[in-house]
């Protein structure tokens, strides 16, 4: 689609517009797990339950062994909250034995609860991401050709794959980690305030300063990080335009030039990294110390009243058995806010992920589609004064154009870059609407038809041909459905049997060597060494251009559409190998409606008809004959096609 | 995003350990930071773990008042008598510790940031001269992708490395050092306590070695799906106009259920993991609690050595729920990213020690005429059978220009690296004005030729960098390497002259406009005029340009051949050609097929001639049914030719 009008320029700001497209959506990672998450929420909440559990149980063996310390080396009575009192043994060895049967069950439960919510969550991250990366790669490939082409794939890849990733993982650790901070936090306050309250009011106090420290940290951080990805960036775009350039850097030089520049990048990456280093440098130490002065601080009021009895005029006390819980406690305190900066950082990454998800997919409305179901056409094709702009631009790129093909007629389009070549086809398979005028197929208007049914009776080629992972014969067999298969044999009587899985597999490889025959491939495929079976792709053998382009022609074949369109399929192709492919071409589009687009006018010299686009209007048509002789527009390209470039009379 | 990188390179036999000869030839200019971050982070270790030890202390001496207070290290006369004295003293005593380890962790944090970052540029920077100091038969083997992994995740790799390296050292410390103190106050207890961290360690290793290989498969299936959705994307346009959306949609959800399936094997290992981990860290737990307190009440059993204090338990206890993160980090983390550097530290020492092109090495070339000649030239790519070229011998004149046409595959660009020395011959000699090119420096060779490649290539900076590119910075006046600067004025000629000032000074930012990556995108032609005037700013004696018109449409080939023609001007070019409408006023056009030269002549000779080339005119100008039954033989032939070819690479792989 190298002719499209609709190039989008800007790469960097693709997925600030994906994004931008669910910028109504205040909570896009809620929108995305309530639409996604459906049957499987009750395991987060099941799973966040038992994990809030878990944490005040596990939390509880520091308070427990702090009362046992009293009872059994301090002389103090053994009181368990919500144990009754008949149950403690009144001596210290069996007390012991007690404590560690509890202390043993508590764990068990603990272990228990914990093992179950990490299941239950996991459970529901990783169901909920199959359905999320399924559902919005099934939406996006919906989406009408105009995102595709306003789209560059590298965005919409990065959305469907990068960011579902990262939801991945936001997802699983998240939730878990939040209920972890928040239940470490809680219960951590509350055992302390059990122990003593007077006492764990000090930490109390204390608890909202260490968490203003982690803000402003954090905030720090940021800022500083953005920093860092900016300056990552431009190092990366810098060592990658010189290995892929690399030719050119060698013949111009430039090497020393080269190893400077990324030099100073590195250095100034260097420099903004190390102060984003120092900020952790003095995060985490800060953290130890306050939490080192709540303790402090209450050991210093619990001793001062286990001496004097008073603190300040306030009286309180502490015991031994206090004193080891109080302090394995106030530790505990950080690690909660730690989680929650990290706990913060995983809830922005899923919420710009699950915009940019969310975005992606309402991107571009789709448009309606009619319902008549085209059937065995005859090929008419026929433009009434069609105009067209793409969407968001003024430009007319198709103005008034008025064009009656019949049917089996072969249709030349050339002209320049952005006269609307593509664009003329692109209305006819139905990626856009006409914004006047209609594109009707034997009379019918497109927008009244069923799309698929319209596109199948379209053989489409393109300018790089693509061809799918897999074999050749799945690609030949591409375009052929299983539904479809069955049906033609059904009609057609043979009673094949029963279809078999996969859409490959049901075409009759007699078929699939016919239009391998007819497009010129069966030669070439034939002297493989594992024939039809031959993996394409990245993985499978090279295929030289031409010989790409004659499968993908192959392909459109097997499915015998009564239209065929050429979209510079040759252009890519030496000329040697357009030799082949031309040949092939002159038998196919015989009996079919063609239109060719194409930049070398050899491919078209022998149409029907040719004609010449400039800015979306037909300015001259006729055969190649025909055309020289008008001495116009064409006659000058042709001119430069055959290499007389300075006979250009303006 | 570890270990991505497959960049194909061989260490050098001389090195054993490359992670360690990275470490000794960039930590060692940082020696002094490093052996202070290591000093600091030891340091601050001891009163990291003294609060717990203190408050041990205190409260058998203080609250419990059954032991008398005592702190091992620290001399008897030291402490204060007095209870309350004795308060103050731990007040003290805490408060201190927690200053010092924060002041400590700083101060190491600091330093250890500083030597890290620094080592880390510069074994980015001297991987980046290796690998744009090699000659392009490095490139040729390796994908752009795989290099630049090199230089972005295998540094980074050793960031990581560097990082978890400091981690690791403090956890060990860590541990080491509650066990010194554990051991003081009773060893017997100690020693049994033993037991924690060795098998939390072994039950790390155990789940590290299973979970490797079921990651292996996860990996693999997120690339299955990473493909199947990329395959979709790519082919959309396919896809739609055979309207196959339901297919591409059950394919997707099937790599999707794999991967998750999958997935869940390593969710179980690692359930499986925890509850074997927390089973031995909290038992072992509650077993010191019984065990601890047991001998506190009825006194030890006499291989345990005496009984403990209360406060004594207490500081176990404190010490024995410390282990478990720090030695899962050091289990599951760092040894894992240790495992990463290793492998990234092999191929950054591959490209460092790889042996470099030196580009000075040679006479600098003189060039008077600009007359070319290649005299018998053969070459085939290293490893390959395939002769590239074969006996290529034709000359061009200086002042004329010698277009180069064949089929795809023929060797046509190679004979154009050969001039540059991107490569030698392996047989005859390419000659400048009679001297060798063998002899000369690659630097001086390329300093006169310039070079308009097919896609040319624009870098990431602004349209005038580009222009000046080979020619110092245009807006880089202080730049004293370069012998002449480039004005703004220059910068501008160029442009004008070819034809790319009208559209440049149209962009918002004129010629400061970014482009290249991340910056603006410009059309084919576009690019190919600021290439071109990036080749006239250099003012060449000899020219090169390779298929220069083969992407864009005739009106913008009209133009381009233009301002081509300014630029050939009186120099020495050798144009290479897809579209025979290119040379086809060429002074001689060299045809070649198969890496030989067979016809030689200009435009109205070689077709009179009724060969190759006429053949090849008749497909240009759109008579394919006249082409000669030969020619459709050969390119059958070629078809079959290229399969061959493809297996062979498949196959050798």
């Amino acid at each position: 689609m190298s002719d499209g009008g609709a190039e989008s320029s800007d790469g960097e700001s693709g997925r600030g517009k994906i994004a931008a497209a669910a910028d109504d959506e205040r909570w896009p990672l809620f929108t995305l797990i309530r639409e996604s998450g459906r049957g499987n929420l009750r395991y987060l909440g099941v799973g966040s339950l038992a994990s809030l559990v878990a944490q005040f149980l596990s939390n509880l063996d520091m308070f427990v062994i702090g009362l046992a310390f009293d009872a059994m080396f301090n002389d103090r009575a053994y009181d368990l909250p919500l144990v009754p009192a008949g149950w403690i043994p009144a001596d210290p060895t069996p007390q012991l034995a007690f404590t560690v049967a509890l202390l043993a069950s508590v764990k068990v439960i603990d272990m228990s609860c914990g093992i179950f919510a990490q299941w239950s969550i996991f459970l529901f991250a990783q169901r909920t991401l199959h359905r999320i990366r399924v559902d919005a790669f099934d939406t996006v490939q919906r989406l009408d050709m105009d995102f595709f082409d306003s789209q560059q794939t590298g965005e919409v890849m990065s959305v469907l794959n990068n960011d579902v990733n990262s939801l991945e993982q936001s997802l699983e650790a998240g939730p878990n980690l939040a209920v972890v901070a928040v239940g470490m936090f809680v219960s951590s306050l509350f055992y302390m305030a059990l122990l003593n309250w007077q006492l764990a009011l000090i930490s109390v106090a204390i608890g909202p300063i260490i968490f203003g420290v982690n803000h402003w940290f954090g905030r720090r951080h940021e800022a500083r990080n953005d920093e860092v990805r900016e300056e990552t960036g431009v190092l990366n775009a810098l060592l990658e335009t010189n290995i892929s350039g690399i030719q050119t850097v060698k013949a111009f030089g430039g090497e020393t030039h080269e190893t400077d520049r990324v030099t100073d990048q590195s250095a100034t990456q260097r420099d903004v990294s190390w102060h984003a280093h120092m900020v952790g440098v003095s995060h985490q130490p800060s953290l130890r110390l306050l939490a080192g002065v709540a303790f402090v601080a209450t050991l210093f009021v619990g001793t001062e009243w286990v001496l004097d009895g008073t603190f300040f005029g306030i009286t309180g006390t502490i015991t031994a058995g206090q004193l080891v819980p109080f302090m394995y406690y106030t530790q505990q305190l950080v690690l909660p806010v730690r989680f929650a900066a990290w706990v913060t950082g995983l809830y922005k990454a899923a919420t710009s992920s699950a915009r940019r998800i969310v975005g992606v997919q309402r991107m571009t409305p789709r448009r309606d589609e009619g319902d008549t179901v085209l059937e065995n056409p005859e090929g008419r094709v026929e433009y009434d004064r069609v105009s067209f702009a793409y969407p968001g631009t003024d430009e007319r790129v198709i103005d008034g154009v008025d064009l009656d093909v019949e049917p089996g007629e072969t249709v030349g389009l050339v002209g320049q870059t952005g006269a609307g070549k593509s664009t003329l086809l692109k209305l006819l398979l139905a990626y856009y609407d006409p914004d006047e005028g209609a594109v009707r197929v034997d009379g019918h208007d497109v927008r009244d038809l069923d799309r698929a049914a319209l596109r199948r009776s379209i053989g489409y080629v393109a300018q790089d041909p693509f061809l799918f992972t897999g074999t050749i014969r799945e690609n030949i067999a591409y375009g052929v459905s299983e539904a479809d298969r069955r049906k033609a044999s059904n009609a057609s009587g043979e009673g094949r049997a029963a279809s078999r899985e996969t859409g490959a597999e049901d075409v009759e490889d007699a078929e699939i060597e016919a239009a391998a025959k007819e497009a010129g491939a069966h030669e070439f495929i034939a002297d493989l060494e594992e024939g039809y079976d031959s993996e394409v792709g990245e993985r499978g053998v090279k295929l030289s251009g031409g010989q790409r382009q004659r499968i993908a022609i192959a392909r459109v074949l097997l499915t015998d559409p009564p239209m065929m369109v050429f979209d510079e399929a040759t252009s890519h192709v030496d000329n040697r190998t357009e030799v082949l492919i031309q040949r092939s071409l002159d038998r196919i589009t015989e009996d079919r409606t063609t239109f060719v687009v194409a930049h070398r006018l050899s491919t078209v010299r022998d149409a029907d008809r040719i004609v010449h686009l400039e800015d979306g209007r037909v300015t001259e048509q006729g055969t190649h004959d025909e055309l020289l002789a008008e001495d116009g527009d064409y006659a000058d390209l042709w001119r430069v096609q055959v290499g007389e470039v300075a006979s250009k009379g303006d | 995003m570890t270990g991505s990188g497959s960049l194909d390179v061989d260490v050098p036999e001389h090195v054993d350990n490359p992670l360690w000869l990275l470490v000794r030839r960039y930590a060692r200019p940082y020696a002094g930071r490093y052996l202070v971050a290591v000093l600091g982070t030891l340091l601050a270790q001891i009163p990291q773990r003294l609060p717990a030890l203190v408050v041990g202390v205190a409260l058998d001496a203080i609250l419990l008042s059954n032991t008398p207070y005592a702190i091992p290290g620290v001399p008897q006369g030291w402490i204060p008598t007095e209870t309350a004295d004795q308060v103050w003293f731990t007040i003290g005593l805490l408060s201190v510790a927690y200053l010092l380890d924060a002041g400590l962790s700083y101060l190491s944090g600091r330093v250890a940031g500083t030597a890290r970052l620094r080592t880390l540029h510069d074994i980015r920077v001297d991987t980046f001269g290796s690998v744009v100091g090699r000659e392009l038969p490095f490139f040729d083997d390796r994908r752009t992708g795989d290099v630049m992994s090199v230089l972005n995740n295998d540094v980074g790799n050793l960031n990581g490395f560097a990082n978890n390296a400091v981690q690791g050292l403090r956890f060990v410390t860590q541990i080491l050092v509650a066990f010194v103190f554990m051991a003081t106050l009773h060893p017997q207890l100690a020693a049994l306590l033993l037991v924690l961290p060795v098998g939390l360690a072994a039950l790390g290793r155990w789940y590290t070695n299973r979970v490797e290989h079921v990651y292996e498969e996860v990996r693999e299936s997120v690339g299955e799906i990473n493909s199947r959705l990329e395959d979709s994307i790519d082919g959309i346009a396919t896809v739609k106009s055979f309207a196959r959306e339901d297919r591409e949609r059950d394919a997707v959800a099937d790599s999707s259920r794999e991967y998750r399936d999958r997935n869940w094997s390593v969710i179980r290992l690692r359930i499986a993991f925890n509850v074997s981990s927390w089973t031995v860290s909290a038992f072992s737990f509650i077993g010191l609690f019984a065990l601890g307190a047991y001998m506190n009440l009825n006194g030890a059993p006499p291989y345990l050595g005496e009984s403990l204090s209360a406060g004594t338990l207490l500081t176990f206890l404190l010490y024995s729920k410390s282990f478990y993160g720090p030695i899962r980090q050091l289990m599951l983390d760092v040894l894992d990213s240790y495992e990463n550097a290793l492998a990234s530290s092999k191929r950054i020492v591959a490209v460092l020690e790889g042996l470099d092109d030196d580009a000075d090495e040679g006479d600098d070339l003189v060039v008077t005429k600009g007359r070319v000649e290649y005299d018998d030239v053969s070459f085939r790519y290293d490893g390959s059978d395939d002769q590239i070229l074969d006996d290529v011998s034709f000359a061009a004149e200086p002042g004329s220009l010698v277009g180069v046409v064949g089929p795809t595959g023929a060797g046509k660009s190679t004979i154009t690296k050969l001039l540059f020395r991107f490569y030698d011959p392996d047989e005859g000699t390419v000659r400048i004005d009679g001297t060798d090119l063998a002899t000369v420096s690659r630097r001086s060779l390329r300093e006169h030729l310039g070079y308009v490649s097919q896609d040319p290539f624009l870098f990431y900076g602004t349209v005038r960098e580009n222009i000046a590119y080979g020619r110092g910075d245009a807006d880089d006046t202080d730049d004293t390497d370069e012998p002449e600067s480039v004005t703004d004025a220059d910068v501008e000629r160029a442009a004008r002259l070819a034809g790319a000032h009208e559209f440049v000074v149209g962009l918002e930012d004129g010629y400061d406009t970014q482009v290249g990556q991340r910056g603006e995108s410009l059309s084919g032609g576009q690019r190919q005029r600021v290439a071109i005037a990036r080749a006239l700013l250099r003012d060449p004696e000899i020219l090169v340009l390779d298929e220069a018109t083969s992407h864009v449409d005739n009106e913008t080939e009209r133009q381009i051949q233009e301002s081509i023609d300014a630029l050939a001007g009186e120099r020495t070019t050798i144009a290479i050609a897809h579209r025979l409408s290119t040379v086809r006023n060429a002074d001689g056009i060299v045809v070649v097929d198969d890496g030989r030269i067979v016809e030689q002549g200009t435009h109205d000779e070689l077709l009179d001639e009724d060969g190759l080339y006429a053949d090849l005119w008749r497909v240009q100008v759109g008579e394919t049914d006249a082409v000669s039954e030969a020619f459709l033989q050969r390119a059958r032939d070629g078809d079959a030719e290229l399969t061959g070819e493809a297996i062979d690479k498949e196959v050798s792989r």
